[in-house]
């Protein structure tokens, strides 16, 4: 079947028809090939901690069909008349078969009995062979189990920064958590935290993530086709949980590092109700109260996160969850002060309305402010800017058969823009404030995922948004955002895949810079900015070896990017109340092949990937129209993990990254005045830093690992940048103080750091 | 640490942004390592840096050539260059070159810049040796100058140490203005090179009045360098010290290229610089630099003994 979905406006083109026609063919194809099955169902857990097993499998061997728990650990699969094998397991666990007749009862929980050998790294969570049957193409999960064994810079381990890891993501800066996928910008990257959008999940200017390892269950990212219920964003979807446990008894995580402390303690209350609480806190601070400065003494510089989670199971089919975190980053001086932070919060009830209707109603909040303060000879000036966001959405998962798995929701976002309020006091000046605006987003979607045959599978779906904005540029724009992929399997080890998806985004981060920046200002689609647009296409191939031990995979993608957005040269950001000014809009298109092997067990564990990309921008105001590569454009990107089990009680880790040098400009002539020369630069981005690249190393000892104590307890040691390679962050143009001729320094952040960190457990 | 939050309460308050930045490298246990970049050489472009204010002066317009950026020889001067500037009101004004600094042009008679009258620039040089004279011209308005109403200096402990912070008090004019100020501190001009301009809009006490810092002064034993590399130098306040301001209200052109220039010579900044760009000019046919044109204001404080 050939399907021409080129962009949104297809649908009000004049192959209108033809799409219309087409999706609806797709959606009731199901009708056609309906055939005599029953529906079992249940839920699946771990025996001994009672956790529900998020993509804990169900497959019927007969058949060779299949399906995956929810994050509620809830299954429904369509069971052929007859007598037939069920498998349940789960990666970590030990499989149990369980035979179904006629009269066997179709209401079937499970709890699976975790493996004996758990130092085994899990790549995945998800079933064995996800990656070959799941038709979508570009996602990346990574278990907190992975990224506990691997170094870290001082020994801080970091889930965004483990994700840099993978094929595709870069770093924007050395050690930043911001990212760019498949070439994008960090703003494009929608970051969730239990479905919570996060704005500046960063700490230290972005050196930290906002995420505590002790409450993530791990992360999913999504390079370009999002799961139909997300929106908003053109490059990635980032998805980070929480736990989700039931312990039987108060259990307590923690770990001592050089730079900072953590605990996390959760437990039951009742039979019903479980709550987690975490925090983790720098102490960089502590050690300026032994400094011999005086005023440095009384000096605060750390931060801290709070996570809290209470689950409460109101009925056999209710379930209600709160989950809250907060952060904060203080810096502050006597003679001032800066603090940054976020608060995100979402209050969720699952019901289940029939064995084949599961319902998610939820309510977030999410804020994301920053403070700037100082005070001189009793004067005050106060620098404030949030944005904050407040979402009501519903999500509905309908498993009515293998050809009507059904996915539907809304949602409902009111967005709160505060650029920037300044106040003085004692100066003699009025306060300051940047117009702040408001914006409605809402999303309906709908999508099917079905097995068309034993070897084709499909999943399609639609998504419709809409954005209003206030203020003096108010605009109502609509998308439409169709999705489609399918898998095809070679053999029962190999497949090919493609798809298609098509964003928009309404709202963007005004910060040109490379790297991150705490100072952010996000501001929205108006009559004077239009939503930016992409159309990802991507083609793939998948197979899996020696029963899934090896994962090989070769994906490419196009990316056409429309009112893509830059910053007029020279632009003013911060403070700016005609900030549309600033903007200029063009085209940009991406494109690359990504290169993947994994292996997912044995001694020897880990994945080696290589990238080839380029992302370029078109814009008629920028470079005098010429095209030019956007800024995180890498060429050849290498990743090598490795984790290597010596013995129960060692194992070691190895990370090794090389990409080619970012994009930059570099001035090839200059001009004197008053004895200082100023630059003549070359074209935007026509020149590129030195090729990055860095070697890792980690140890972790347990020194008691078959000990039945509840205290346990290991050793990290990490050795950052193990050749000392000089990497650098910025290149700084300067002049020889004597004969006043230009040189050039760079700055690099890190040379070799050492580390190590005591976790423990009880 | 001081400069950024001092920074808030300056006068240049909106560009406060790059201070943050250096903060963060002293933070980080950031190095420095030479690094040798390649890059093409462009080619040599006439250079032109002049200003005519209501000062009754000479003034001085610089000519010079453009050289490959790691070029090891200093940028030359150009010599031979017609070089006079014509007021709206068809006065001309001609200059000649200085006898002994090549590329240094002054006007032949001393003359006052006016208020409200434009000033053009023409240059005549045959730029690139064949035989042909070259063309380049600028243009510049003169502003009214803001007057200010006075200026005081004010002690205050910083980290335990004893700073001087020099106030500029004065009534903003309704109109949307761009200032430079200069410090002049015992006869000796603080900030005579482009990258220590102390420049400002009025975006955030636009038709305000009210007092703004411009300097901070260090007490007598206070000699070293400050620590972010924000200004090399430090300067002392003595009692009896003089300290004179020059206000001056410059266009946004000038205002642009100020600015852009100390954005642009140390290279790209992390976090909160944007992408390289080469920098505005108001030269014509090509050339680069600035001509400019602006009222002074002076005001003067002398620093008094403590009680």
């Amino acid at each position: 079947m050939s399907i021409r979905l080129k962009t949104t406006y297809f649908l009000f083109g004049k192959n209108r028809k033809n799409f219309l026609h087409i999706f609806f063919v797709f959606m009731l194809s199901p009708l056609l090939s309906f055939s005599q099955a029953r529906i079992m169902q249940g839920i699946i857990t771990d025996s001994d901690s009672g956790e529900y097993l998020d993509g804990a499998t169900v497959y019927i061997i007969e058949n060779k069909v299949g399906t995956i728990a929810d994050e509620n650990g809830h299954y429904s699969i369509s069971i052929p008349l007859g007598n037939c094998i069920v498998k349940f397991s789960h990666v970590g666990y030990e499989s149990q078969d369980l035979v179904i007749r006629d009269n066997t009862s179709l209401k079937q929980n499970m709890k699976l009995k975790p493996a004996e050998f758990l130092q085994e790294i899990v790549v995945s969570s998800r079933k064995k062979d996800d990656n070959v049957t799941n038709t979508t193409m570009g996602v990346q999960r990574l278990s907190m189990e992975e990224i506990r064994l691997l170094p870290a810079i001082m020994g801080e381990v970091d889930i965004l920064k483990t994700l840099q890891l993978l094929p595709g993501v870069q770093a924007t800066s050395e050690i930043s958590t911001g990212f760019s996928v498949r070439g994008g910008s960090p703003d494009q990257n929608l970051i969730v935290l239990d479905n919570t959008v996060v704005y500046n999940p960063g700490h230290q200017m972005g050196f930290f993530s906002a995420f505590n390892n002790d409450v993530i269950s791990g992360i999913e990212l999504y390079k370009g086709h999002f799961p139909f219920r997300h929106g908003g964003r053109l490059s990635s979807l980032l998805e980070v949980k929480t736990r989700e446990m039931i312990p039987n008894r108060i259990n307590a995580t923690g770990g001592i590092g050089l730079i900072s402390s953590r605990l996390m303690v959760e437990g039951p209350l009742g039979d019903k109700t479980t709550w987690i609480v975490a925090g983790r806190r720098t102490y960089a601070d502590m050690f300026l109260a032994f400094a011999a400065d005086e005023n440095l003494r009384n000096s605060t510089l750390y931060f801290y996160d709070l996570n809290g989670k209470l689950t409460h199971r109101l009925s056999k089919t209710d379930k209600l969850e709160l989950n809250i975190y907060n952060g904060l980053d203080k810096m502050g001086v006597s003679v001032g002060s800066f603090n940054y932070g976020n608060t995100a919060s979402s209050l969720t009830w699952n019901h289940a309305f029939s064995k084949t209707l599961f319902g998610k109603f939820s309510a977030h909040f999410t804020d994301y402010n920053y403070q700037l303060g100082s005070n001189l000879n009793n004067m005050d000036v106060t620098w404030k800017s949030n944005i904050s966001d407040w979402m009501l959405r519903a999500d509905f998962h309908h498993p009515v058969s293998e050809l009507w798995n059904l996915s539907y929701g809304i949602s409902g976002t009111y967005h709160f823009f505060k650029p920037g309020d300044i106040s003085f006091t004692g100066m003699g000046f009025n306060d300051y404030n940047i117009t702040k605006t408001e914006a409605l987003e809402y999303g309906i979607y709908l999508s099917n995922e079905q097995i068309l045959t034993s070897r084709l599978s499909a999943k399609y779906g639609l998504r419709f948004s809409s954005f209003q904005n206030t203020g003096a540029f108010s605009h109502l724009y609509t998308g439409w955002e169709p999705g489609i992929g399918a898998v095809y399997k070679l053999t029962d080890n190999s497949s090919v895949k493609a798809n298609y998806s098509h964003n928009s985004q309404y709202m963007q981060l005004a910060n040109n810079s490379a790297s991150g920046s705490p100072l952010d200002i996000w501001f929205s689609a108006s009559s004077k900015v239009k939503p930016q647009e992409v159309d990802l296409y991507s083609l793939g191939y998948f197979h899996n070896l020696n029963d899934n031990m090896y994962e090989v995979s070769a994906e490419s993608y196009y990316k056409n990017l429309k009112n893509v957005i830059d910053f007029r040269e020279h632009s003013t950001l911060l403070l700016n109340n005609n900030l549309e000014d600033e903007i200029r809009t063009g085209t940009g298109k991406a494109y690359g092949i990504e290169l993947m092997v994994k292996k997912n067990s044995g001694k020897l564990t880990g994945f080696v990937n290589y990238t080839v990309s380029r992302s370029e921008r078109t814009i008629p105001e920028i470079n005098k129209g010429k095209t030019y590569l956007a800024p995180y454009d890498k060429t050849h990107a290498i990743n090598i993990v490795a984790t290597y089990n010596m013995s129960k009680k060692v194992n070691m880790s190895l990370i090794w990254v090389f990409a080619t040098g970012s994009p930059t400009t570099y001035p090839t002539g200059r001009f004197g005045i008053n004895g200082e020369y100023f630059p003549v630069y070359s074209g935007r981005n026509e020149y590129r830093k030195p090729n990055y690249d860095r070697l890792d190393l980690s140890l972790n000892y347990i020194p008691k690992p078959n000990s039945k104590k509840k205290w346990k307890s290991e050793w990290n040691f990490s050795v950052y940048n193990v050749y000392n390679r000089k990497n650098p962050w910025t290149i700084i143009y300067q002049q020889n103080k004597d004969t006043g001729i230009p040189y050039t320094e760079m700055l690099y952040l890190f040379g070799i750091v050492p580390s190590v960190t005591y976790n423990f457990k009880f | 640490m001081m400069n950024t939050i001092s920074r808030l309460q300056s006068f240049d308050l909106g560009r406060f942004s790059i201070s943050i930045t250096l903060l963060m490298f002293a933070i980080l246990i950031g190095c420095t390592a030479p690094i040798d970049i390649k890059t093409d050489d462009s080619p040599p472009v006439i250079v032109i840096y002049g200003a005519v204010t209501n000062e009754f002066t000479h003034h001085k317009i610089m000519i010079s050539r453009s050289a490959p950026y790691f070029d090891n020889k200093p940028n030359e001067g150009i010599s031979g260059a017609k070089v006079a500037v014509q007021s709206s009101n068809n006065e001309t004004y001609t200059f000649r070159e200085h006898d002994t600094i090549p590329g240094m042009y002054l006007s032949n008679r001393k003359f006052s810049a006016q208020s409200g009258v434009d000033y053009s620039l023409s240059v005549e040089v045959d730029f690139d040796n064949d035989g042909i004279m070259d063309k380049y011209e600028a243009a510049t308005t003169i502003l009214p100058p803001t007057s200010v109403d006075s200026l005081t200096i004010e002690p205050t402990t910083m980290f335990g140490r004893k700073n001087y912070l020099l106030y500029l008090h004065f009534q903003d004019p309704p109109e949307k203005n761009h200032y430079l100020v200069n410090v002049i501190y015992n006869d000796s001009l603080l900030n005579a090179k482009l990258s220590r301009y102390i420049i400002s809009d009025d975006k955030i006490f636009d038709g305000q009045a009210g007092k703004m810092m411009i300097f901070r002064f260090y007490e007598e034993q206070e000699q070293e360098t400050d620590t972010e590399g924000i200004r090399e130098y430090s300067v002392s306040l003595y009692p009896g010290d003089t300290v004179i301001t020059e206000t001056c209200t410059i266009t946004k052109e000038y205002f642009d290229f100020i600015d852009q220039c100390q954005k642009e010579q140390g290279g790209e900044v992390p976090i909160f610089g944007g992408p390289a760009a080469n920098i505005a000019t108001n030269i014509s046919n090509g050339g680069l630099g600035f001509f400019t044109g602006y009222c002074i204001f002076r005001n003067m404080v002398i620093h008094k003994q403590e009680n």
